[in-house]
């Protein structure tokens, strides 16, 4: 779900934890899918757009490539202003944080 | 408006004896390059939210900045425009610009900034790591 080397390695150079990365990154998602779900239905495609490339940002920082990549095509569904390969790439999206947010809460309570 | 600074314990490192800001809109990915930075002993680390927020910083007195670490998109002044106001100003504060837009559009930001007379040590792709970012602050350190 999330390259586990490199956020480790990340933690050791910036003198952090592994735990305090991945919970600022689950708090910051949980935002992010907020904000995209308010945009989405208002079809305010420009701001869906932006949050889905802040989204694909930080997923990449993790290694986390599914949820990365399905913020990619929603990313490129709202530069489009296409209702439905939008709605498609928001389910998948929503699919992949939520399964990443378990991930993560398992990993944090190891 | 500004977010805040972090101050670091003076370490070795790349970034040993730099102070710089980083402008970026998200703030998980600004809290982690923050870090980064401290971890390659950066003296000092100022944070803002958009370019407009990065310009208050460059101009308030008494604040040192060697090294900007921008975003390209970001809501408010965006990083485009942001270079842009850095040429005018005719900073000599050197400048990285990162982003996870494709590499044309870098490129073209890239050769505006230059042109412009920004003191560009380069742009790279997100994500931001150590690795990435110390060739350029090692290129800031070898320029006059």
């Amino acid at each position: 779900m999330i390259n586990e080397q490199l956020v480790e390695a990340m933690a050791i150079r910036a003198r952090t934890s592994k735990g305090v990365i991945a919970r600022s990154f689950r708090e910051s998602t949980a935002e992010d899918m907020a904000k995209l779900r308010t945009c989405a239905a208002a079809r305010t495609w420009g701001e869906v757009a932006l949050h889905a490339h802040r989204l694909r940002g930080a997923s990449e920082v993790m290694g986390a490539t599914a949820m990365a990549e399905a913020s990619r095509m929603l990313e490129a569904a709202a530069l489009g202003a296409d209702d439905a390969r939008a709605a498609r790439a928001l389910d998948m999206l929503e699919r992949e944080a939520r399964s990443l947010d378990a991930y993560l809460e398992n990993l944090d309570a190891r | 408006m500004p977010v805040d600074v972090e101050q670091s314990q003076t370490q070795e490192g790349t970034g040993s004896g730099l102070c710089f800001l980083v402008v970026e809109d998200h703030a998980f990915q600004r809290r982690i390059l923050v870090h980064t930075l401290r971890g390659l002993g950066a003296d000092a680390v100022h944070e803002a939210e958009d370019g407009r927020a990065a310009l208050e910083i460059l101009r308030s007195a008494g604040t040192r900045v060697d090294v900007v670490i921008s975003d390209l998109w970001m809501p408010g002044m965006d990083g485009l425009a942001f270079v842009r106001e850095l040429g005018a100003s005719a900073s000599r504060v050197s400048v990285i610009l990162s982003s996870a837009l494709d590499a044309d559009t870098r490129d073209a930001v890239a050769a505006e900034a230059r042109g412009g007379g920004v003191r560009l040590l380069g742009t790279l792709d997100k994500p931001l790591t150590a690795e990435k970012l110390e060739p350029l602050i090692a290129l800031h350190r070898a320029r006059p």
